[in-house]
């Protein structure tokens, strides 16, 4: 069991982040190695919070932006990192 | 020879418009190759645009056959150049948002990797959680995700948070 800390995962999420190859690294060796991985409570929320007050620095696909609804958008990314990271 | 195995089409119709495409390329094939009476030499960004524009010419055509074939329901198709997706497909359709959504996970599985937005005009029918569901669905299938800009930094942005 590993715990994931929020830099982490956005590092990993993002492609363009500068740290996004060390983030994966680690990320995919605990994948390989099957661990488990945990996000705190916290950790969510300040995954939210954090993607909600940068939401200048990410373009978001057209589908995304289309909604004129900012909660909605930091929501989604957060679902769509949650399943993404697996 | 024998035949290769046939691949499943993804759904009902795809050849029909993989048909129409291959019509559209042949169009502008003929169109172009009579004007050609010497040897051209294109310089590698007009060989870039004309890449370009056929492509935008097919997707654009494969959406408004597929469109066609999955709704009832009256739409209009725009175009805008983004900076950061390059040329988004705008559809703007007059049904509700399940309808819409349905229609936009369609395309994203039929156009992946290709910018495009659908907007409804009708009901909103979705609570918010089914609309974030949509939207990661639409994410996955279609393969673009949200990207970060010039200066992302994940570690920089989370010490700002915590007062660090």
């Amino acid at each position: 069991m590993a715990y994931v800390d929020t830099s982490i995962v956005i590092a990993y999420y993002f492609r363009e982040d500068p740290n996004h190859g060390r983030a994966a690294k680690v990320i995919d060796m605990l994948k390989k190695e099957n661990r488990e991985m945990i996000i705190s409570t916290l950790a969510l929320i300040e995954l939210y919070s954090t993607l909600s007050r940068k939401s200048k620095e990410y373009a978001l696909p057209p589908a995304i932006s289309a909604i004129d609804d900012e909660k909605l958008k930091a929501h989604t990314i957060v679902n769509h990192i949650i399943k993404d990271i697996g | 020879m024998a035949a290769g195995p046939s691949l499943p089409l993804p759904f009902e119709g795809l050849g029909h418009i993989l048909t129409s495409l291959r019509n559209v390329i042949l169009k502008h094939i003929v169109e172009i190759i009579p004007k050609a009476t010497s040897p051209i030499e294109l310089t590698v960004e007009e060989n870039e645009k004309i890449k370009q524009w056929l492509t935008g010419e097919v997707i654009g055509e494969g959406i408004k056959q597929l469109l066609g074939l999955l709704t009832n329901s009256s739409y209009t198709i725009n175009g805008y150049d983004d900076e950061v997706w390059g040329h988004v497909y705008e559809i703007i359709i007059h049904a509700d948002a399940k309808q819409a959504l349905e229609l936009e996970l369609k395309l994203a599985e039929a156009f992946p990797g290709v910018p495009i937005a659908v907007k409804w005009t009708g009901e909103m029918n979705v609570s918010e959680d089914e609309l974030a569901d949509y939207l990661v669905e639409i994410m996955m299938k279609s393969g673009l995700r949200p990207k970060a800009l010039r200066g992302f930094d994940a570690v920089k942005f989370v010490r700002e948070g915590r007062g660090g």
